[in-house]
């Protein structure tokens, strides 16, 4: 048996959805007495869920379908499948009974047995199909809201005299139809910090909150309003919503993710689209059509239209191929433009007419051949392959005229030297025959499908010999890559830019392809839009052309009722956190019902009748009282409403990704305004990435994180954590997580480590009172003046952490001259040379070899050690013990450099860890069988290293090569132990000896200067504001929105 | 009892003079934790404790994303450990013995229209287990645990290439970037133990398709595989700057003060009370996962079984027992990937790269099997050993590699709910196409979900006005592998 190539993943849209129980968003009427309602809400959707796959219109299994009553009372090759109230006899009962006479269905296995009784209860009582008899499944969508034309809603009139603007009519008309008031208007701090947050996505300046509080008249607050629109950074903000619906990236996706080094062009062209209010439907049609509309208006901005036309080019790609798998590429452009224009997932209808929505498979297609007609561009690939030749040069012709001759000249032989050459490579014989035989191939599988057969190997066949196709055309493009190359720095001399954008190709309709195989076509659909969809008309595309500039018309009429009322549902989503229509990018039959559909309808007509400003939406919202309800809950209410579905108040959220990073990049003073425009990718001329090495990269940056280089095959780490878009797919609504990595991101990364330093010493530079650093932390991080008591909590607190700093680093005022009790210098003996006579005694039968400084002792691992013959019980709580070492390949398991120790938790060691060679770790025994362990540290073999076991009243410390390499807190008293202080061996058992070579062992009473960490007490007090910084970074506060 | 089991020498915790653990602060909450971390040797008890840990953290996190959730039916294992061999693992070379391609070996086969030549396995295959199935040389030691093996020889998958077949193996579909199979996992089941990840994956390099193949997609986020590379900082961030745990501790602290005072008057918001839950598991993490990772605190004995070399924390063998410690402290489903998108088994050139390869995965397999039958793991844990194709029994004349084959290849699968030594489909006599019982990644899933107490069809979330599946709408149980 062989793979089946239709593409499995679309084929049903609805599976074992609860929709059966679900019955809470439909409305209350009782739905089981088989009327109408009960059809719709029980019956339709079982219908499709459980049978239509085999019995619909892309197949009728044994002649049946279930999509309408007439087809059930037709029946198929077994008879009619129902007999209205009669239940016994209605075939479909019987089959889903799994009666054993019949069929049984659906095969798969027998429904639940609640299923099973309401299709019986539908048959015993009518079998009611609402609507009339003969009318397919999808017929309901004519009543549809969102596809009935936009018509003028007057706003209600408010009695309660609480609204300020219309929106707030609406709002008010239903909270008092649920018994609800609204609640209580926000104080002006936090007001103002929702507007920042939300209108430029960083903090309030502390001066903007003052004035605002000591002005929070209505007329402040419109004056706020207007000055955050205006701001450039309200550009940066707003526009980042609509990158993630275009899922921007600044990669192709696919296995090798190669960089779009102009993507950055179109992003700058949505920011500064939305700062400039550009009318949305303008919007729109530059992004589809911008290259059309510029060829068609000499006065407008050349360049801004065509680089518009990336929200089209930034499609996803696949494999590691030019414009591989096309179909898939058509499709994203298509999924894309449904979910953020239209609101519709018209991506189903690719393989089969969409099960819920007014979208045919033929609908689809036509769409499909608009953007098949057309060229898209292309980055690079695993192939030797190059972008050259697949952007588009950002030249105007009026500009182009105004070249120097000679520039122009030169340019022009390029492009027509790369024609010839490329025409005249003897691959091109080899393209023309794979091509003519791939089309023999397509047409032959096209024959056998027709007569219902398949032939899998032939299938396979034209899958490769396609890829064969790919692997010419790269030959192709290769034979002429240092002409490109040529052309480009002559484009570049002269001036001239390329984008990543979308070109006209060759125009044709195209034929749907049967179950989404690109290969098994059928009848040739021509170009045009949703047909069945109210208000849709037939295009009228002139010869030569593709198309896209009709559809950009089309999506963006203001008679299309879709693009208005997904337009105005996203802005809405954006300032309160959730949807009119809570699906926001489906406005489908399955998506979600309005909770306000004359408030969104309102909305929707007022964008249109006021130029589709963007702003003025904005506006309207944002001078409404709803907007400005306070965040508090009331019990009663929630009981009520418990999702605040009807905005009774505003809903608290978390900041998102974007404005995390840059709010504490704000507050740190670190962050970077200014816009740093194309992304420092390596030169074109270097890719050599592959499914096997693709192209991965963070690039770290001062700026907003709208301007972060963002991937597809490999999310940037901070932007995934804290949920920001999927650069893969349109995100329309983030997420707002809280998982423990985003703590431990919280707690200890280096990014919030710099910037809370940075923070802290901005506040020790600009004041001097510790109580006004309190201050103004809070003001500039959480917008608020603090109180006494919090402040004097903080500074508790910033005392209390550079107590501690203090401690940990054990300052050594306090401490005695460090005195040498010990040292064997090894110099063919083991004498010692401190003047103590602690003369070491020899065991085993241990070498002196030239060593570090003059000899040292070789030990051979094997019971070699050196015994000092004294305890070293009265070092106390306060030593050093340093020598050289040169530690042999393999050691014994715990095998010891020096110690005292014994077992019940006494005396001290410095010891390998377990059977990790060469990794030490220093401990001491506190009685009770406990002990105090430092971290490891490797040692290296066959090197000298000097290692420092010291240990302080209040902490151990390794030093290795005089570096502090480890440390542990302890102020636990040593345990004194019984045993003799030994070098090569520090415990009794004579099989855990040292292996190596040991030199200079010194042991002091006290630390030596060279080993005691000493903290500037400027140090100190920056660790410890520093601490404070971090955590106004990562409260609570900082990180939610009142 | 470890002991008992790998009579190592010194492996005793209490022989005198070997260190313990340390301080013991078993008074406080953190010292609570390290025993639970640190005592590998009382695994059984572990899970106990851990369960009991997590039915108090349940109550005071009520409605946590994570706190487990019941399966569909009783689960016949709780874990998984997905072995993914990147690049195309050889079927006709490991555990698919075909002698007909090695008598045809230069003889002309039609295939897709063009001629290609049979090229015969350069491996020797000799009867392993119970039942004497034929495995090759690559696998002298996995061979030999055979008999607690289902191996399926049947294996379909819809796309020839790395990225798209990769895609599939994990997230069900070849080109639109889904849920991966763990994501589905954790969801489905929620978490043992809030201090870890639900859902780990342990890769040294990106395999194909990066980390779209652990990704959450549409499912809540917490539910993506959190990836721990394998060296000397495996877990992002779970190291603090600061110096000491003192200073680390009062921090915390004073975080969840100002958090405290921010909330009251606010009481009633569950995100806020989540975010300083997230907190809490942060700082059990600090301290739970570096001793889960401290392979140190094995018995040289278990050390030695998976082969890892002292000082390593790399190798494929100390990511197979570093899976085994994460199941065991209650992370669902471990991902170990073998070996990314580069330097693996994708083996064009010459088949000989098998060797090495197969070399650094043998023993530690084996011996991670053999572990979880000591440990009394076996039944509780899904071992997958998957790829995401094989390799083409045919190509050029004499050509010593193979190129990638989609229309029949092998996975593996051991431990709970497996019948030992199941040999499930056949592919034909050349290894080229399925002959019988068809196994395509979709069925795969759906038996995996399965094993896990998971109805694949019922495993369903709600995304852009559809509900979707792991298995799309598709999938087959193959009940003939499970006991």
């Amino acid at each position: 048996m062989q793979t089946s190539f239709h593409l499995p993943w679309l084929i049903v849209v609805i599976v074992g959805a609860p929709l059966l129980t679900d019955t809470s968003a439909l409305g209350d009427s009782d739905t089981n007495d088989g009327g109408p309602d009960f059809f719709e809400q029980r019956i339709r959707p079982l219908l499709l869920r459980r049978c239509i796959r085999c019995h619909g219109n892309n197949k009728n299994s044994h002649g049946l379908r279930v999509d309408s009553r007439a087809a059930l009372l037709a029946g198929g090759k077994n008879g009619p499948a129902i007999v209205p109230g009669r239940v016994n006899s209605s075939l479909l009962i019987q089959a889903v009974r799994y009666e054993k006479a019949g069929p049984q269905m659906p095969p798969t296995g027998k429904l639940p047995k609640e299923e099973i009784a309401l299709l019986e209860q539908w048959v015993a009582t009518g079998a009611a199909w609402p609507i009339s008899p003969a009318t397919p499944l999808h017929d309901n969508a004519k009543n549809h809201w969102s596809f009935a034309p936009l018509a003028r809603v007057p706003p209600p009139d408010d009695d309660t005299g609480w609204a300020a603007n219309s929106i707030d009519a609406f709002i008010v008309e239903n909270l008092r139809k649920q018994g609800l008031k609204p609640g209580q208007q926000a104080d002006a701090r936090t007001l103002i910090r929702r507007l920042y947050f939300d209108l430029v996505g960083l903090p309030p300046p502390w001066q903007a909150v003052q004035s605002f509080v000591q002005d929070p008249s209505a007329a402040a607050w419109k004056q706020l309003v207007n000055r955050l629109l205006d701001s450039a950074q309200y550009g940066e903000r707003w526009g980042r919503h609509w990158l993630d619906l275009a899922r921007y990236s600044d990669t192709q996706g696919g296995s090798v993710d190669c960089p779009i080094p102009q993507a950055y062009l179109y992003r700058d062209y949505v920011i500064d689209s939305f700062r400039k209010d550009k009318p949305y439907d303008l919007f729109i049609r530059e992004q589809i059509a911008g290259d059309l509309i510029a060829a068609a208006n000499p006065e407008i901005d050349f360049s801004e239209a065509i680089i518009a036309t990336g929200f089209v080019g930034l499609s996803l790609r696949n494999g590691i191929f030019k414009h591989y798998h096309p179909e898939l590429i058509i499709e994203d452009t298509i999924d894309t433009i449904g979910k953020s224009i239209l609101g519709l997932s018209i991506r189903c209808a690719r393989c089969h007419d969409h099960k819920t929505e007014p979208i045919s498979t033929a609908d689809y297609y036509r769409i499909y051949g608009i953007f098949a007609s057309s060229k898209y561009p292309f980055s690079g690939s695993e192939l030797p392959t190059f972008s050259a030749g697949e952007t588009v040069p950002l030249i105007s012709p009026r500009k182009w005229s105004q070249l120097h001759p000679q520039q122009r000249t030169r340019i022009e032989q390029l492009r027509s030297q790369i024609q010839q050459q490329r025409a005249r490579h003897p691959a091109q014989e080899e393209l023309k025959n794979k091509q003519e035989r791939l089309a023999r191939d397509v047409a032959r599988y096209h024959q056998i499908r027709r007569q219902g057969h398949t032939d899998v190997s032939l299938r396979t066949s034209i899958d490769d010999q396609d890829i064969r196709i790919r692997e010419v055309v790269a030959k192709l493009d290769t034979s002429v890559r240092k002409l490109w190359d040529e052309l480009k720095s002559a484009e570049r001399e002269a001036g001239i830019q390329r984008a990543y954008a979308m070109r006209e190709g060759a125009p044709h309709d195209v034929a749907i392809q049967i179950g989404g195989d690109p290969f098994a076509t059928g009848e040739i659909v021509q170009r045009g839009v949703l047909q069945r969809l109210a208000g849709a008309r037939v295009l009228h595309i002139p010869v030569g052309q593709s198309g896209r500039l009709q559809f950009a018309r089309w999506l963006s009429s203001p008679d299309n009722p879709l693009t208005p009322r997904v337009a105005a549902n996203y802005i809405w989503r954006f300032h309160f956190g959730k949807g009119i229509v809570s699906t926001v990018d489906n406005f489908g039959l399955g998506g979600a019902r309005p909770t306000h559909p004359r408030l969104l309808d309102w909305l929707a007509q007022e964008f249109i009748e006021n130029g589709w400003s963007v702003k003025h939406l904005h506006r309207q919202i944002l001078l409404s009282n709803t907007y400005r309800l306070a965040s508090t809950t009331d019990q009663g209410k929630l009981a009520t409403d418990p999702t605040n579905r009807w905005y009774w108040r505003f809903d608290r959220r978390r900041l998102d990704a974007e404005s995390i990073r840059d709010g504490i990049l704000q507050t740190s003073g670190a962050l970077n305004l200014n816009r740093p425009g194309a992304h420092p990718f390596p030169p074109e001329t270097t890719w050599k990435f592959s499914q096997h090495g693709p192209f991965k990269a963070i690039y770290d940056s001062p700026h907003r994180s709208v301007y972060l280089m963002t991937q597809r095959i490999q999310r940037h780490p901070f932007l995934a954590l804290f949920d920001g878009a999927d650069p893969s797919r349109v995100t329309s609504q983030r997420k707002h997580t809280a998982v423990a990595l985003q703590a431990l991101y919280l707690r200890n990364s280096p990014f919030i480590h710099q910037q809370s330093e940075q923070l802290a010493q901005r506040l020790l530079d600009t004041a001097s009172d510790p109580r006004e650093r309190i201050t103004r932390a809070i003001q500039t991080a959480w917008s608020r003046k603090p109180s006494t008591n919090e402040i004097d909590e903080a500074l508790n607190y910033i005392t209390s952490f550079a107590e501690r700093v203090k401690f940990a680093g054990n300052l050594a005022s306090a401490e005695v001259a460090p005195q040498l009790v010990l040292e064997y210098q090894f110099e063919g003996d083991a004498k010692d040379s401190s003047g103590q006579a602690h003369h070491g005694t020899l065991n085993g039968n241990p070498q002196f070899l030239p060593g570090h400084t003059g000899q040292c002792i070789s030990l051979d691992g094997l019971g070699d050690y050196v015994d000092s013959g004294t305890t070293m019980n009265d070092l106390g709580n306060s030593f050093t013990v340093e020598c050289w070492v040169r530690p042999g390949p393999e050691q014994a398991n715990y095998a010891d450099i020096f110690g005292n120790h014994l077992g019940g938790g006494r005396g001290f060691v410095l010891q390998q860890q377990g059977n990790a060679t060469n990794q030490f770790r220093g401990s001491f025994g506190v009685g009770r069988d406990q002990w105090v362990l430092s971290n490891p540290i490797q040692l290296k073999t066959a090197k000298w290293q000097q290692i420092a076991l010291v240990r302080t009243p209040t902490a151990m410390r390794l030093f290795l090569n005089k570096q502090l390499a480890c440390e542990v807190l302890s102020t636990e008293t040593i345990q004194p132990s019984p045993l003799t202080f030994r070098v090569g061996l520090g415990i009794s058992i004579v099989e855990r000896s040292f292996l190596g070579e040991i030199d200079e062992v010194r042991v002091y009473r006290g630390i030596p200067k060279r080993y005691r960490k000493r903290m500037a007490p400027r140090q100190i007090e920056l660790a410890a504001w520093a601490s404070y910084s971090r955590l106004v970074f990562t409260a609570n506060e900082f990180l939610y929105v009142d | 009892m470890q002991d008992k089991i790998h009579g190592g020498r010194q492996t005793s915790t209490t022989a005198t003079g070997k260190l313990p653990m340390g301080q013991q602060p078993h008074r406080s909450r953190r010292g609570f934790m390290r025993s639970l971390a640190s005592g590998s040797a009382i695994a059984l008890f572990d899970r106990h404790l851990l369960r009991s840990q997590l039915v108090m953290a349940a109550r005071q996190e009520r409605g946590h994303p994570l706190a487990p959730r019941p399966s569909h039916f009783p689960a016949r294992a709780g874990n998984l450990i997905l072995v993914n061999l990147t690049g195309g693992l050889s079927h006709i070379d490991s555990f698919d013995y075909k002698p007909r391609l090695q008598a045809d070996h230069g003889k002309v086969m039609d295939w897709r229209g063009r001629p290609f030549y049979l090229n015969a396995s350069p491996f020797r295959f000799s009867p392993k287990g119970n039942a004497g199935l034929m495995v090759s040389e690559l696998f002298p030691m996995l061979g030999s645990t055979i008999d607690d093996m289902a191996i399926i020889r049947s294996m379909v998958t819809d796309h020839i290439s790395h990225g798209q077949a990769t895609l599939a193996m994990h997230c069900g579909l070849t080109t639109i970037p889904m849920p991966s199979i763990g994501s589905w996992i954790s969801y489905g089941l929620g978490t043992h133990n809030l201090n870890l990840p639900p859902f780990v994956v342990l890769a040294s390099a990106l395999p194909y398709m990066g980390s779209q193949v652990w990704d959450a997609s549409f499912l809540p986020a917490y539910h993506t595989g959190t990836r721990l590379i394998p060296g000397d900082d495996p877990v992002p961030h779970l190291k603090s700057p600061l110096p000491s745990t003192s200073l680390r501790e009062l921090e915390q602290a004073m975080l969840q003060k100002l958090n405290r005072n921010h909330l009251s008057g606010r009481q009633d918001d569950p995100q806020l009370i989540a975010r300083i839950a997230t907190f809490n598991t942060a700082a059990g993490m600090m301290e739970v996962a570096p001793h889960v990772l401290d392979l140190e605190s094995e018995t040289n004995a278990a050390r030695r079984s998976y082969g890892i070399r002292s000082g390593d924390k790399r190798s494929i063998a100390w990511q197979l027992l570093a899976a085994r410690r994460m199941i065991e402290h209650g992370v669902r489903v471990v991902e170990v990937v073998h070996t990314g998108s580069g330097g693996n088994w994708d083996s064009h050139g010459d088949m000989a790269h098998h060797r090495h390869l197969a070399r650094q995965l043998d023993q530690p397999l084996a011996a991670l099997i053999q572990d979880l039958k000591l440990r009394g793991m076996f039944d509780e844990t899904l071992v997958a050993i998957c790829t995401e194709f094989g390799r083409a029994p045919a190509g050029a004349k004499n050509e010593k590699g193979r190129n990638h084959h989609n229309s029949a290849f092998t996975c593996l699968l051991a431990g709970g709910g497996i019948r030992g030594g199941t040999l499930y489909g056949q592919s034909d006599d050349y290894g080229n196409l399925v002959a019988e019982n068809p196994v395509h990644v979709h069925d795969l899933h759906a038996t995996i979900l399965h094993i896990l107490g998971l109805d694949h069809e019922e495993l369903t979330y709600r995304y852009a006005g559809r509900d979707f599946r792991l298995t799309d709408v598709h999938g087959r149980v193959l009940s003939e592998i499970l006991i």
